[in-house]
């Protein structure tokens, strides 16, 4: 029964982690056709934010992780406005872009912080017993969190005339913008909450685990794969595939053993992919 | 698209000029190097510079930064008739086999002949191959049960691997610590399954029932390979060969989950860096570990000192550990009176009685585990925290 609460709550948190960086990933996508291979490192970007805060300037941990939001989604924004926009419309050039700054934000950070792991810790130590398994009250707040956050983005592009606006963007950019939207601010206002999530990740999501410069490859890479699951560009696929991910991480890491756990991860994305090419939730485009 | 015949033949022209122009550049200057032009020995050195296992590379690149200026201070380093200055090239392997090879490759493209590293035992199986084919001399670290080949004579150990000196550890520990149940925990890959075997051996000869758990590299999480871990109830967890801030990731989840037990690294030494990932030494709580030199020890504290004063920054035990082995690269070159012949240098070593301005006296040891004798063996130590207090460490012998 232990390892039974142990496999769902390490599950649940990593699929907290995993639907919020897929979130964000999703979002640049859907709406902006980018794909943001600088996703990982503003991962880790707000984990060092939030340790900054924190850690060097004494700080209390809630206003690190607020800061990490602020200056994560203030660089995306920025970023958006004076790079991505000139070449929107080209795939290639955005590749190279957000990878380049992916790049330069981990360079940065090495030489800022240094290459060996910095020591950021959660607050709130101890747990909670639960069916025989001890849960640290950090995970707890990790899915709370997430939780929320999810709930806020979901109000936000569906009850909010900005949300309504980006989701026009994302169905048909040419019609929404004859019916007045404008690109103009609204990629840079996407780009930066998709940004300041993976920094809200980042900085919530390092103090349980490690926080080093590199931090942010691995992040980015199941991102990519959540996405893809869940089908790209759709946002609720994504926040679905997160939860199946961490869900089977989890369950095989512990029944399995860590030496085909992440095979069998592979294994199961590769089924879902063969039987719904389109991932999750993702809808056939049909080309004329 | 159709390429006229006559620009294909200019093309490949310009191009065959141009890849005999780099080559004849590259044997020039090394002909120039040995005629009496500016002597200049260029060490390289290679391990993870960044993420978590940033700790064990940049101690290496410490080594070779640190013995290059020992004897760049002394005036250079006398090569036959010359007077050579000895500088570093570093790359950054990310901890993979492949960086090994990439790593391998820039050398030779650079000219480089002398190796300070690899680290790990899958770096050492990658970049082998390319090494052996190129003559290129390795002053290796890796902990593989391969490590050292007799079909790779210019592979030199820096130091012996935990078949060495793992058994005398534990022994010391059990005096200290009561433990009956072992897990070793290590990476799936060659850096960690090799030393996880032979740590899991002695275990197993000291009487101690053993479970092995592994893990893909990257892994940020350790919640379910914690979770497998207490499944087995162990009261020792041996974290290995693991990046230290995986390591220190680990304990600090299994002391959240409420794992009571003790900890030890039989593994490259990265104490501090562990403690601080994990929370602190309190969270260690009763901790041991292998340990290459006494950073107490008066020599050890003179070298450290020296270390700092040009790097600005505090030597870890792995660079002050590694120094004999640099320091006898350089003696070897010197003795062999030559910077490229490196078969020439190989015999110097191989000859070189290990005695050591830090260390003391070492012995050539290899023979008996790998068939050659090229691993150059000190004495060691084995650390110990005990409550959350750092113990003084107790100093071991090859046996």
């Amino acid at each position: 029964m232990g390892q039974v609460v142990a496999a769902l709550v390490g599950g649940l948190t990593l699929g907290a982690q995993y639907a919020l960086m897929a979130l964000g990933f999703s979002m640049i996508f859907g709406i902006l056709r980018v794909i943001n291979f600088a996703h990982g490192a503003f991962y880790a970007l707000g984990g060092y934010v939030g340790y900054a805060v924190t850690g060097q300037l004494g700080m209390p941990f809630v206003v690190g992780v607020v800061v990490a939001v602020a200056v994560t989604a203030l660089l995306g924004a920025v970023f958006e406005i004076l790079v991505i926009e000139r070449r929107i419309d080209d795939h290639l050039a955005t590749i190279v872009l957000t990878l380049g700054l992916g790049l330069a934000i981990t360079a940065a950070l090495l030489i800022v912080f240094g290459p060996r792991a910095v020591a950021y810790h959660f607050p709130i130590e101890g747990g909670v017993a639960m069916g025989g398994a001890v849960v640290p009250y950090g995970r707890l707040v990790v899915i709370g969190i997430a939780a929320i956050a999810v709930a806020a983005v979901h109000v936000f592009l569906y009850r909010t005339q900005t949300g309504r606006g980006l989701r026009a963007m994302a169905d048909d950019r040419a019609t929404a913008v004859t019916q007045g939207m404008r690109p103009k601010i609204l990629f840079p206002v996407a780009f930066g909450i998709a940004t300041g999530i993976a920094g809200l990740t980042g900085a919530l999501v390092t103090p349980l685990f490690a926080l080093s410069p590199s931090i942010g490859d691995q992040v980015l890479m199941v991102s990519f794969l959540t996405v893809i699951l869940g089908g790209l560009g759709s946002m609720s696929g994504a926040v679905l595939a997160a939860l199946l991910i961490g869900l089977v991480e989890s369950f095989t890491g512990i029944y399995v053993g860590g030496q085909v756990a992440p095979l069998l991860l592979f294994c199961v994305v590769l089924v879902l992919l063969v039987v719904r090419p389109t991932g999750l939730a993702g809808r056939e485009v049909e080309h004329v | 698209m159709r390429v006229p015949r006559a620009t294909a033949a200019a093309v490949a022209a310009c191009l065959a000029l141009a890849v005999t122009g780099c080559g004849a550049d590259k044997i020039e200057t090394a002909a120039a190097a040995e005629e009496g032009g500016p002597c200049v020995v260029e060490i390289g050195t290679l391990g993870p510079l960044s993420g978590p296992a940033a700790d064990f590379g940049l101690s290496m690149k410490g080594t070779a930064d640190l013995a290059a200026y020992e004897v760049n201070q002394a005036g250079g380093l006398r090569v036959g008739d010359r007077t050579c200055t000895v500088t570093v090239h570093p790359y950054d392997t990310g901890y993979t086999s492949a960086g090994a090879a990439n790593a391998a490759g820039d050398f030779v493209s650079q000219g480089i002949r002398f190796v300070i590293g690899p680290l790990g035992a899958t770096e050492v199986t990658g970049m082998k191959p390319l090494a052996g084919r190129n003559d290129m001399l390795l002053v290796a670290n890796g902990f593989g049960r391969d490590a050292l080949e007799p079909k790779y004579p210019l592979v030199f150990h820096v130091a012996p691997g935990p078949s060495v000196w793992a058994g005398p550890i534990i022994a010391e520990a059990r005096k200290r610590f009561d433990f009956q149940k072992v897990t070793v925990v290590a990476t799936n890959d060659q850096s960690g399954s090799d030393i996880a075997d032979v740590n899991a051996i002695r275990f197993r000869e000291a009487g101690l029932p053993v479970t092995q758990e592994s893990y893909q590299r990257g892994t940020q999480d350790f919640a379910p390979l914690v979770s497998r871990i207490l499944s087995t109830s162990p009261d020792l967890v041996d974290v290995a060969s693991s990046p230290a801030g995986d390591a220190g990731t680990m304990i600090k989840q299994l002391r959240q989950a409420g794992y009571q037990g003790a900890f030890c690294r039989l593994g490259g030494e990265s104490t501090a860096e562990i403690a601080r990932v994990a929370g602190g030494y309190e969270v260690l709580g009763n901790f041991f570990f292998y340990s290459m030199v006494d950073l107490d020890d008066p020599a050890m504290k003179e070298l450290s000192a020296r270390y700092e004063q040009f790097a600005g920054r505090e030597a870890t035990s792995l660079t002050l550990g590694w120094m004999p082995g640099a320091r006898a690269l350089l003696r070897a070159i010197s003795a062999a009176g030559t910077t490229t012949d490196t078969k020439a240098v190989a015999e110097e070593l191989r000859a070189d009685p290990l005695d050591d301005a830090s260390l003391g006296h070492g012995v050539w040891t290899g023979k008996e585990e790998f068939g050659v004798q090229q691993e150059m063996s000190f004495p060691f130590y084995a650390g110990f925290v005990q409550d959350g207090q750092m113990q003084p460490l107790v100093r071991l012998e090859v046996s």
